[in-house]
């Protein structure tokens, strides 16, 4: 009896060990897997955020950016120095007008700058309110003129702040530096039905002869603007599926004229 | 004291602007020439031979930098007219030479004019105007020159030999790595601002140090120089500090 009980004992002394250490093995196996579970989940969530936010935080950059390589300080400055000399001279009419202008011109590079799409009239009137700003300060050195073909439906929709830093560079690389008066030339032509061409001509001292200048003074400020510009224009192809080409020549190489000419091609996304 | 003057500028507008200003506020300066073309400027100011030049900065062809560097002996006092160019500012406040920014406020006006004309009695032009050059062909900023006016005239000191500046009572006293130390009537906020770049660091409100000179940091919150100084880091600028210093 006592000995049968004691094996009982025994045995069931012995599975209970065996039990509880299979439980606890079992246990600690559950723990480990819960921790690991839940740290890569973690850490997918966190990656996942992460990449939403650095979206977002680059989205937010470009816009800023952008903003600033529209709103080019020596533009702005220029502008109210040109002012300055209207108010001077007593010349009210002129002094309200060059005033109002550049007051709408920095309205809409606000509104633009926010939205990723405008429409082409939009682009349109904001390209010939620059370039008229730009006439009042450089007078007879500066005409220009803004194409648009009959065909291009003018309601359709154009990346916004792409356009106005190349005409900029147009005015103040190329014709700025010209002896001679310059003219500047922004045409629109729609090329198919998925997409149309925008094409900036200057004819000016051509972009080989600026990069000479620019070396010389001490600061590029065109190439950081053109850095600006392809990553917008990557970004674009990556979440909008606009697929812009972007093409710069100097007019010398392509024929005996002199300045430049930038051609930018839109394909809508499908 | 009377001073004959050049303005050099493209823009028609803006030579009309800086005469009409002159003419109102400035009644010693004498207008002896004016031009809006850079070429024609270099030998406007070799034949007239003024003691001012109001010079602006973007101009076609040849910017204002090019033209003070054609001119064989630029002994005339200058005072630069810009938009906006911060690099060029930068430059031109290492050399303490003048400048105004348009649209141009009437005040500083007065104020670079009177400098200006001060200083043409200390006949330090030349030196002022040959560093802006030298400089401008430095791309490293530990190799600029900067000018600090001090009690005997004008000091002309390499940055990277600068190992601290240190502020007392509205004057600032900047150590050397082999000379003596020079007093400088400027703030420490003077030099903070010259001086900002990726090199220097105010640890303190009157220590602006140059963290290539650091020997080591002391957990108490000081800073070790080279030159044995032993000064304090603000309490609240540690944990930036130390995370600079480690990225360096």
């Amino acid at each position: 009896m006592s000995g049968e009980e004691k094996i009982d004992n025994i045995f069931s002394e012995e599975m209970f060990f065996l039990l509880s250490g299979a439980a606890l093995v079992i246990a600690v196996a559950v723990v480990i897997l819960f921790y690991v579970f839940v740290t890569r989940k973690n850490k997918l969530i966190a990656e996942k955020t992460m990449s939403i936010n650095s979206y977002e935080k680059k989205m937010v950059d470009l816009e800023l950016h952008a903003l600033r390589s529209q709103m080019n300080p020596h533009f702005v400055h220029n502008s109210l120095n040109a002012i300055q000399y209207y108010i001077q001279m007593n010349d009210i009419d002129q002094s309200e007008n060059y005033l109002t202008r550049f007051s709408k011109l920095v309205r809409q590079f606000f509104d633009y700058s926010r939205k990723q799409l405008i429409t082409i009239e939009e682009e349109i009137d904001l390209i010939s309110n620059y370039l008229s700003l730009e006439k009042l300060r450089f007078e007879d050195k500066l005409s220009y003129e803004i194409v648009c073909d009959e065909t291009v439906d003018v309601e359709a929709s154009i990346p916004s702040m792409i356009l106005q830093p190349i005409v900029e560079n147009a005015v103040n690389h190329g014709v700025f530096h010209k002896k001679a008066p310059g003219k500047v030339t922004v045409t629109f032509s729609q090329l198919s039905n998925d997409s149309f061409s925008v094409v900036v001509k200057d004819d000016g001292i051509g972009i080989k002869e600026s990069k000479k200048l620019a070396k010389n003074t001490i600061k590029n400020q065109e190439s950081h603007s053109s850095q600006v510009l392809d990553e917008r224009l990557k970004l674009l192809e990556q979440i909008d599926n606009w697929h812009v080409e972007y093409m710069i020549k100097d007019r010398s190489d392509v024929g005996d004229q002199q300045g430049t000419i930038v051609t930018l091609i839109f394909k809508l996304p499908n | 004291m009377t001073v004959t003057a050049i303005l050099v500028d493209d823009e028609h507008k803006s030579l009309a602007i800086l005469k009409n200003k002159l003419e109102r506020l400035c009644p010693n300066v004498t207008i002896i020439g004016e031009t809006q073309d850079p070429e024609e400027a270099i030998d406007l100011i070799t034949n007239l031979k003024p003691q001012l030049v109001f010079l602006d900065i973007a101009m076609p062809g040849m910017n204002g930098f090019e033209v003070l560097e054609k001119i064989p002996q630029p002994t005339f006092e200058v005072v630069f007219v810009t938009a906006f160019d911060n690099y060029g500012i930068e430059a031109i406040k290492h050399c303490a030479i003048g400048y105004v920014v348009k649209p141009i406020d009437s005040q500083d006006l007065i104020q670079a004019v009177s400098i200006a004309t001060q200083n043409i009695a200390d006949k330090t032009a030349l030196q002022k105007n040959t560093l802006l050059i030298e400089n401008l062909g430095i791309q490293s900023f530990q190799q600029k020159k900067i000018v600090i006016p001090s009690q005997d005239g004008l000091e002309f000191v390499k940055i990277e030999d600068i190992i601290h500046c240190q502020g007392t009572d509205g004057y600032t006293k900047i150590h050397f790595q082999q000379s003596k130390p020079i007093m400088s009537s400027y703030s420490i906020g003077h030099f903070f601002k010259l001086l900002k770049s990726k090199d220097f660091y105010l640890i303190h409100k009157s220590h602006l140090i140059n963290i290539n000179y650091i020997l080591k940091y002391l957990n108490e919150g000081y800073v070790v120089l080279q030159d044995n100084h032993k000064l304090p880091v603000s309490r609240n600028k540690r944990t930036d500090f130390l995370n600079m210093i480690r990225n360096v």
